[in-house]
């Protein structure tokens, strides 16, 4: 296997009243997507905003390895990081109305892109512009160009959104719930074409999400994050389709999913719930996820479960259902 | 009779200059202790629909009825012993509760305006329904932002049924809530119309919650209903191109279960004069749908379409 995109070791990211991310490591093959899935608040959009190098001054961001390619991105002068942000590794938000400019054309925003970092001229940059909003399926692209943002809808928006983060083919494009805004007939249109782009450019895809039927059908491997910490990684093919996960808090995330192709009704059957809420973990010691846990037992609260590799390919963060000999 | 019965229901109003025809001849009707979901993307007029049927919008024409009584032009004064019997539960459960009250000035607040002046008698109501939808007692002193999103869900779902209604109008109640704390939602829903007899209009975006939680579905499209049916045909046998394209567009939680890529096309806001309103993005309209709107048709038991197909 040739070595990563994207190297992260150790990442931790403290604001002044909380720790928001704690010792996580992850990296992201080319060509590959990995999902990095949590519920709101276990700092999977700090991490993908630490990436970028993004979060605001008083982040403190430590890493014993956070690398894109050969760059150390922590150690990057921010001249430097003009250099690889939009052109090695480019992002998509969730909002796309708040992420394009509001009183630019379409056109001058991703041109501005291609003079910066490709130095195309004013012409070529806007035929490639053009070609660009044909590669995300823009219908007229020529005319999109001199639109301005409010005069497309949600999924144009977001098509222009991955147009300009793909315009330099990006190693690495982090797309942070790029499809929760939109209705779910764009959702998997908007989906289906990051994914063909990155095959097609072979780029290293992070895909934040809380969408487990998202992750189920467009990622290779997934890493799970509960209260800042990574409790499970695996593959997409470990998780949906074999044994499952071990974890119980991914386990109970897949029990709880309403599934559209189940045959579950409320006059029959009760959803299974994870009881409490993720502010439970707070200030205790041990296990995050303990207090919410039908599987915890007492020594879940005194240490921190370490993540251990219960495969090559598995990482489990719960000694009590992980099932191979290197237990903690 | 059913519990309410809304009859060609019109929503109008003009924004930057434009009308827009926000719902356009809905016929719906919700039966006791029945449970029915509305399904659309956004922009469809759902919600709309849902503040129409409680007079939070003005109808521009059609007739609502409760029990029987046409509601739809009662003053706010003759109007309010019906509104205590409907009540609704929104979205965004934050921006729906006063922050600078406490959620049992809050509750009170209900209690009092609909005219319960016996302020023990409100104190046994306020104990009962925090009790009732999951919270603890001491909830009643604190402030909104001191709870989590699903708590403050659940205080939403409290003022709804602080006044004992009968019909609860849910728009998207779980969709800003994370998965684990849906499910808590839905269930503590699913109690609370069985111990209280609820019926419940369900309006969602999201095809899995609605499965799940609807005896009956309307399926909306720009301003209009396009299938109606019983839950189990609904799923089972989707009719309209409309309801076939969103339910395949949902991404399955089994991997091997290739999505179909929808062959529908992405939003087009083409005129909608005449014709059938989703022609321009139906992979099968043919020349009938340019010229003429269908109407909703029994198609089967309970099972109406409004498509020429």
């Amino acid at each position: 296997m040739t070595s990563p995109v994207l190297q992260v070791e150790q990442l931790r990211i403290g604001f002044p009243r909380h720790q928001a991310v704690h010792e996580l490591s992850f990296t992201v093959g080319a060509g590959e997507t990995l999902a990095l899935v949590g519920e709101s608040g276990c700092g999977k959009s700090a991490t993908a905003l630490s990436l970028m190098r993004l979060l605001a001054p008083e982040a403190q961001v430590q890493a014993r390895r956070m690398t894109l390619g050969d760059t150390d991105l922590l150690a990057a002068s921010p001249r430097q990081l003009r250099q690889v942000r939009g052109k090695r590794m480019a992002m998509v938000f969730q909002e796309p109305m708040s992420s394009l400019n509001p009183v630019m054309t379409i056109g001058r925003q991703i041109t501005e892109v291609l003079r910066r970092h490709e130095r195309l001229g004013a012409k070529a940059a806007r035929t490639r512009a053009e070609e660009l909003l044909e590669l995300v399926r823009i219908p007229e692209p020529r005319r999109c160009c001199d639109e301005y943002p409010h005069r497309l809808s949600g999924g144009m928006r977001q098509r222009v959104m991955i147009a300009m983060a793909v315009a330099c083919q990006p190693q690495l494009l982090i797309a942070d719930e790029p499809t929760t805004a939109l209705d779910v007939t764009i959702q998997a249109q908007v989906l289906e074409l990051l994914d063909s782009l990155r095959r097609q450019l072979s780029m290293g895809l992070l895909l934040i999400t809380h969408d487990l039927g998202v992750v189920a059908q467009w990622a290779d491997r997934v890493a799970v994050m509960y209260a800042g910490r990574l409790v499970e990684q695996g593959t997409a093919q470990q998780f949906f389709v074999g044994s499952g996960p071990r974890h119980p808090y991914t386990r109970g995330l897949l029990q709880s999913t309403v599934r559209l192709d189940g045959d579950q009704h409320y006059r029959n059957s009760r959803l299974q719930e994870i009881p409490g809420s993720i502010d439970s973990a707070l200030g205790e010691p041990g296990c995050s996820f303990a207090p919410r846990c039908p599987d915890s037992r007492p020594a879940c609260r005194l240490a921190v479960p370490p993540l251990l590799a219960e495969r090559p390919d598995w990482l489990l963060a719960c000694p009590v259902t992980a099932t191979t000999g290197c237990r903690a | 009779m059913s519990l309410l019965s809304v009859e060609n229901l019109q929503v109008r109003y003009r924004s930057a200059g434009r009308e827009v025809h926000a719902v356009n001849g809905v016929d719906l009707h919700i039966d006791a202790g029945e449970t029915v979901g509305l399904v659309g993307e956004s922009g469809c007029g759902k919600s709309t629909l849902g503040k129409t049927i409680l007079r939070l919008t003005p109808a521009s024409g059609g007739d609502i009825r409760l029990d029987g009584t046409p509601i739809t032009h009662l003053s706010q004064r003759a109007l309010r012993p019906y509104r205590r019997r409907m009540q609704m539960v929104f979205q965004d459960p934050y921006g729906s509760l006063n922050p600078r009250q406490t959620v049992g000035t809050l509750l009170d607040t209900a209690l009092k305006v609909h005219g319960q002046r016996d302020a023990a008698e409100r104190q046994r109501r306020l104990a009962d329904i925090v009790a009732r939808v999951g919270l603890p007692a001491a909830a009643l002193g604190r402030y909104p932002h001191e709870f989590s999103g699903g708590q403050r869900q659940r205080i939403g779902i409290a003022r709804a049924l602080v006044l004992a209604p009968e019909l609860i109008i849910c728009d998207e109640p779980v969709s800003a809530l994370d998965v684990s704390i849906q499910a808590q939602i839905l269930n503590l829903l699913a109690e609370l119309k069985q111990g209280l007899g609820l019926s419940y209009l369900f309006i969602s975006h999201d095809l899995s919650v609605v499965r799940y939680f609807a005896d009956r579905v309307l399926v909306m499209y720009q301003g209009r209903i396009v299938e109606s049916a019983d839950h189990a045909s609904l799923w089972r046998a989707p009719r309209h191109p409309y309801t076939r394209a969103l339910i395949a567009a949902v991404p399955s939680l089994d991997p091997e279960r290739r999505r179909r890529v929808v062959p529908i096309h992405d939003a087009a806001r083409t005129a909608t004069a005449g014709g059938c309103a989703f022609r321009a993005r139906c992979p099968e309209a043919h020349a009938r749908c340019e010229t003429e709107a269908p109407a909703l048709r029994l198609t089967g038991p309970q099972h109406h379409v409004a498509c020429h197909l």
